[in-house]
């Protein structure tokens, strides 16, 4: 837990919060967090005779409370710190699809907040966030429409980097300017969770790109307990198209993907080639524009035609020539593929460096041509029977029920467990209950709450692994409101904010505490910034002092100009 | 009035009916906050690849235009595309309407069969204790959440006795090659019997007490003492003569409960997991998935107001004293 006046344990918090089920209560919660521990009275304010112009009103939008309850509160509970130093915040609820849109597509907000995910590297993440083009033109991604020129080269360095070295420094530097600029702050990092019966399967590996990836099939082992030998998992909605061209936004669809299609470059726990689960076996920069793939010669797809070359250049043409939504990323970079040999050349259209692995080659399933030659446009086809190139391939699936995979046992990637099933259960109490009797045997996407923490401690044989995440719960800024277009300002909102009470709120304490732009999953590229003179530890006292210090004045009504 | 011109005229309001309902959908699923866009394209999207995708599913096009189109779509029962899926709305009801049905259309089956017996038990006992007994249960029936009871249900039978399954409509292990071989299997019967008498549960209570008070009403009648006189039984007077005069609202009540109960199976169908059009239709909302949603909410719509055409005309042909002036 934080210091000072941060001094709120998650089960207080939630006791109080859920006894009244109010804003009230939210509010007399973040006055606690003031008052028991002298919040205002450690205030030393500022005469009201020194006082300019008052700081506007400003909006924090938040989901409704139904949507995301512990989410709702924490951001009562922000914008009350905020109100404890003086600035006039008030909390507007609107329907997610709405926020979002508000937010990510007009740029029309003053705070938001909620969870974001860098998988598989943050590079195509940071330059859509940080671009300083993208904050001009609302829906290219920089929604706190913040400017830094020297963000805009460092973007353009970590993509051009031949070495590893040379992407680190660049993001390094990103992450301390925006460390210091604050135009967001991370709250938590959302670690991967993987809840599972310990008496049916275990080794589960750590991986930046998550949880329930070809990664997880190839190491897990089915235990003595487990005698079909499945990964038997649950999802709440159902899976409705096995089309490898439009997976956007649905990560359960992906994640079905990774099991019955190959990338076509595979990358390893330290973003390196990972030629043993994946197509490419190695990999070849002639110039910044080219980047060649030598495919492997053992894999057939599951109707029994071989998989060549020829099926990757296709792939690759083809996200050029329709650019289908999945592959928006790829195909800016992408102009076109041809075969030499085993080996696949792809032309791109910019310099791009040590990325272009990640970019070009991990984000694209490889497909068949044989299958879809001639259908335009691709990602419009609906999918019920794939034709698979990964180590399993779909033996039973029923839209309103539930997907089965199995293993394939001709496939060159030798997997320990028989095969994947997810019923869909859309009734929480239900999926405890099967975990229990051992009907599931692991929670494919584990959401840290009291659900999960009750069920660590009241099923035998049940743990969760955890990995670092590649995501975080952040709170955005926008700095172009008034005020908030000023550096100090916030810097201060961050000094206010209640990250320790926040993680163990939102998370019962399976998330820890962020500071930095890139999570601790990307190994080298990640910086912490704990040493920062305002790491958010919820101080209000040191939030107003932070303000005087750069010239505002606070007084007991409020925060204002100087005159 | 003639038979003919009712059918007619009722004909005439149906269609009328459905148009505006249709025409309240459309205006219905714009006026909701939220952007369908936002599900449809994702959030790092190109702008233009994002206009692109929006193009393509007419969603920038004029309100007046997109409602043309949604009218030429409901005539034609061409409902579009799933934004979520890219499956037809056809398809996606053809998958999810069958199982509600069997689902509804059995608890309905055995609602009525108990309700109805159950209400001329309570008319014939009048005064006892029985009937007191059953009109409270009525009573409760109606007044229980039906997700509620779904609920305890599954607490006390799935999870803790482990009788009956916790979800869906079939076992993993059980992998039927067809609807019909699926619906015909033990394995099916076993995981409809929870969510089916839940909802029977709910639903009995209606016809019980239509029955109960229809029963009152026709035992004061002349026509029942006549067959006192003559020396009936007083079994076959209440089931043979009394409840099948008092059987015809019932029975109209029960075209019309079709057509609320297709479209009355949300909650039972989310708690038990089972796949049906209700479940489907409240994830469509949750989507923005406007051509599902719309398409779903049309079919349940057309059906309570068809069950309801359907009642009057049936009214007409059971009961031939009905006028139509």
């Amino acid at each position: 837990m934080g210091n000072g006046n941060t001094q709120l344990d998650r089960r207080s918090f939630l006791k109080r919060t859920s006894a009244a089920a109010g804003a009230a209560s939210i509010a007399a919660t973040a006055g606690c967090l003031g008052g028991e521990n002298g919040g205002d009275s450690d205030i030393d304010y500022d005469d009201e005779e020194d006082a300019g112009e008052p700081f506007p009103e400003y909006t924090f939008y938040n989901n409704p409370q139904d949507y995301n309850p512990q989410r709702h509160d924490l951001i009562n509970l922000i914008a009350e710190q905020w109100q404890e130093v003086g600035f006039d915040v008030e909390v507007e609820v609107l329907e997610w699809a709405t926020l979002l849109s508000r937010v990510s597509d007009e740029y029309e907000f003053d705070f938001a907040a909620w969870s974001q995910y860098q998988s598989p590297d943050p590079a195509e993440n940071v330059a859509d966030r940080w671009s300083p083009e993208h904050a001009e033109e609302p829906g290219r991604g920089n929604y706190n429409q913040y400017q830094n020129d020297r963000v805009g080269e460092l973007i353009d360095e970590q993509l051009a980097a031949e070495e590893m070295e040379g992407r680190v420094d660049a993001f390094h530097e990103i992450q301390d300017i925006l460390a210091e600029d604050a135009p967001f702050s991370p709250v938590c990092y959302e670690t991967q969770l993987i809840p599972y019966r310990t008496d049916e399967l275990d080794g589960w590996v750590e991986h930046p790109a998550g949880p329930d990836r070809i990664h997880q099939y190839a190491n897990v082992e089915p235990m003595d307990q487990n005698e079909d030998g499945y990964l038997r998992g649950f999802w709440t909605e159902a899976l409705e198209n096995l089309n490898s061209w439009s997976h956007e936004g649905l990560s359960k669809h992906l994640h079905i993907q990774d099991a019955i299609q190959l990338r076509v470059a595979q990358v390893d726990a330290d973003l390196e080639l990972d030629p043993e689960h994946g197509l490419a076996q190695d990999i070849e920069r002639p110039d910044e524009t080219t980047i060649r793939f030598e495919i492997r010669d053992d894999v057939e797809w599951s109707d029994g035609e071989p998989l060549t070359p020829d099926d990757v250049a296709f792939t690759y043409n083809t996200i050029a020539e329709q650019e289908p939504s999945t592959y928006t990323t790829v195909s800016n970079y992408v102009e076109g593929a041809s075969v030499d040999g085993d080996w696949v050349e792809v032309d791109l259209s910019q310099e791009i460096g040590r990325a272009a692995l990640l970019l070009i080659g991990y984000e694209v399933y490889v497909a068949a041509e044989h299958v879809w030659e001639g259908t335009d446009p691709v990602q419009d086809e609906l999918v019920e029977e794939p034709v698979c190139s990964g180590p399993m391939e779909v033996d039973y699936w029923d839209v309103g029920q539930g997907i089965e995979l199995e293993t394939r046992d001709d496939h060159p990637i030798d997997l320990a467990v028989d095969g994947l099933f997810w019923e869909i259960i859309p009734e929480s109490s239900t999926i405890w209950s099967y975990t229990e009797d051992g009907t599931i045997n692991y929670h494919p996407f584990a959401q840290p709450g009291l659900e999960l923490q009750d069920g660590e401690e009241e099923i035998d044989d049940f743990e969760v692994f955890e990995a670092p995440g590649d995501g975080w719960t952040h709170l955005n800024i926008n700095t172009t409101s008034e005020g908030l277009d000023e550096v100090a300002v916030r810097q201060a909102l961050v000094h206010a904010l209640p990250k320790e009470a926040a993680s163990e709120q939102l998370f019962y304490g399976y998330m820890p505490v962020a500071h930095s732009y890139v999570a601790p999953a990307f190994g080298p590229l990640h910086r912490e910034h704990e040493d920062l003179p305002f790491t958010g530890e919820g101080t209000i006292a040191a939030a107003a002092s932070h303000l005087q210090e750069n010239g505002y004045v606070v007084t007991e009504d409020g925060v204002y100009y100087s005159e | 009035m003639s038979k003919v011109n009712y059918a007619l005229r009722r004909t005439g309001q149906l269609v009328l009916t459905i148009w505006a309902i249709a025409t309240m959908l459309f205006a219905m699923f714009r006026m909701m906050p939220g952007d369908p866009t936002v599900f449809l394209v994702d959030e790092q999207m190109d702008p233009d690849q994002r206009q692109a995708l929006i193009e393509q599913y007419g969603l920038d096009a004029p309100l007046h235009e997109q409602y043309i189109e949604f009218m030429i779509q409901i005539v034609t029962l061409d409902l579009g595309l799933s934004f979520h899926s890219r499956r037809p709305v056809r398809d996606v009801i053809a998958i999810y309407l069958p199982n509600t049905l069997i689902l509804m259309l059995t608890a309905l089956v055995l609602a009525y069969i108990f309700g109805v017996t159950f209400g001329v038990i309570a008319a014939w006992a009048r005064g006892s204790g029985r009937e007191k007994l059953l009109v409270v249960l009525a009573l409760v029936q109606r007044s229980f959440p039906s997700f509620w009871v779904g609920l305890v249900v599954l607490w006390i039978f799935g999870a803790y006795m482990d009788v009956i399954p916790m979800s869906g409509m079939t076992s993993r292990e059980h992998r039927p090659e067809s609807f019909f071989m699926m619906i015909t299997s033990i394995d099916f019967l076993w995981h409809l019997i929870a969510p089916a008498s839940v909802l029977a549960f709910y639903s009995m209570g209606y016809p019980l007490l239509l029955m109960r008070n229809n029963m009152l009403e026709v035992l004061t009648e002349d026509f029942i003492d006549v067959c006192r006189a003559k020396g009936l039984s007083e079994r076959k007077v209440m089931f043979k003569h009394a409840a099948r005069n008092a059987l015809l609202p019932v029975v109209t009540a029960g075209a019309v409960a079709v057509g609320y109960a297709v479209g009355g199976s949300v909650l039972i169908e989310t708690v038990f997991g089972w796949p049906g059009i209700g479940r489907e239709m409240v994830n469509a909302v949750l989507r923005r998935d406007y051509p599902v949603a719309q398409g779903t909410f049309i079919l349940l719509a057309s059906t309570v107001v068809f069950m309801n055409f359907f009642a009057d005309l049936l009214y007409s042909w059971l009961d031939p004293r009905v006028t139509y002036d």
